[in-house]
């Protein structure tokens, strides 16, 4: 037997003991053989009595089946929050025709940025130098090579005058060791 | 017995599309939510039967409706036996009065939208917890920190606003 929910003073008895018999039924119980009867009088007497219990069979079955109005409780639940205080700043294009603000940078982001730009710049800057030393030490020793062939030459220029000229290193001939600039690189940093 | 031909997109729509309306048609008949159910499945095997017998155009709510009221009766002379259950009078007069109201089915269901987002606060998260998660009266009410049966009273007014204030909305009263 279902037990009274609560008093509704606008109804009358006869309507408050159908929606109780109506609650029993969507709260998924068996009625009664009297409950059963006694709705079978109410609903058999009165048009009206018929028509609500079809109604609220419907209104039950939409909230417990229908999906667009599942998707409607879903969206109710979400906290309001999510649907709009989140998305207070942002900047919405006012039209499909209107671009889109380009991406903007964190501030932690920026900094990080900056940061690495700074020392990317300091690398570049330091293997730029050691470029430099390394070119103008070879060239010193070329050079130097050049000017101890040049006067050995001279010295042996008679005695061995028939003989053929050694050929001497020149600029052209420079070979830029890549191998040696970066370990060099690396050491100087640190790394 | 017609070839079932699932390729016909919009009667396969047709038939999924009124799952809520022909549920709620049956359970009027039948005071028995599981075998509504049943019922429900038996009728879409019956409509994908016959689809044949429909023609594109006609009122396919009517049709649908009429194929349940046979399934109805069907199971009622084959399993209703076991089971408590309506006299035939009043079975086939809540089909008619079912059938006749079906035709505002799609403005009270617009109208339920409108009215959840009315409800007070406590009584649509009964209503969320109990459609939209599936979670027992009693379950919710300990939750909320009282007893089962002020949850079932708290759920009732939900229903009794939401049937209100769809009336108002549908009726302009």
């Amino acid at each position: 037997m279902a037990k009274p929910t609560h008093i509704d003073m606008a109804k009358t008895p006869q309507e408050s003991r159908l929606d109780e018999l109506i609650d029993t039924l969507h709260s998924g119980q068996q009625l009664t053989e009297d409950e059963m009867a006694e709705l079978e009088a109410m609903l058999s007497a009165d048009h009206e009595a018929r028509a609500h219990y079809i109604l609220r069979q419907e209104l039950h079955t939409m909230l417990e089946v229908d999906k667009s109005v599942r998707l409607q409780l879903a969206i109710d639940e979400l906290p309001d929050h999510i649907l709009t205080d989140d998305f207070a700043d942002e900047q919405v294009p006012e039209s499909d025709d209107t671009p889109a603000p380009a991406p903007k940078l964190s501030r932690s982001s920026k900094e990080a940025f900056r940061m690495a730009t700074s020392i990317a710049a300091m690398i570049a800057g330091v293997i730029g130098m050691l470029w430099m030393y390394v070119q103008v030490e070879k060239f010193t020793q070329i050079e130097a090579a050049n000017e101890a062939a040049k006067k050995k030459a001279a010295e042996s220029e008679v005695a061995a005058e028939d003989e053929p000229e050694k050929p001497g290193t020149d600029l052209k001939e420079m070979k830029f060791d890549m191998v040696d600039i970066f370990k060099g690189t690396t050491k100087l940093i640190g790394l | 017995m017609p070839a079932c031909d699932l390729s016909h997109p919009s009667f396969a729509e047709l038939i999924a599309s009124h799952q809520p309306r022909l549920v709620g048609y049956i359970r009027t008949m039948i005071a028995d939510e599981h075998a509504a159910k049943d019922i429900l499945q038996d009728t879409n095997m019956a409509l994908l039967r016959k689809k044949a017998d429909f023609e594109p155009g006609t009122n396919f709510t009517a049709w649908a409706f009429r194929i349940a009221y046979f399934e109805v009766l069907s199971w009622r002379r084959n399993k209703g036996r076991e089971k408590v259950q309506f006299s035939s009078e009043l079975v086939e007069a809540l089909a008619e009065s079912g059938e006749q109201m079906a035709k505002n089915y799609d403005t009270r269901l617009e109208a339920l939208k409108s009215c959840l987002s009315k409800l007070p606060d406590r009584q649509k998260a009964i209503v969320q917890r109990r459609y939209l998660s599936g979670e027992s009266v009693q379950t919710i009410a300990e939750s909320m920190g009282f007893k089962a049966n002020a949850g079932s009273q708290l759920l009732h007014r939900a229903r009794q606003n939401l049937f209100q204030c769809i009336t108002r909305l549908t009726t302009g009263s």
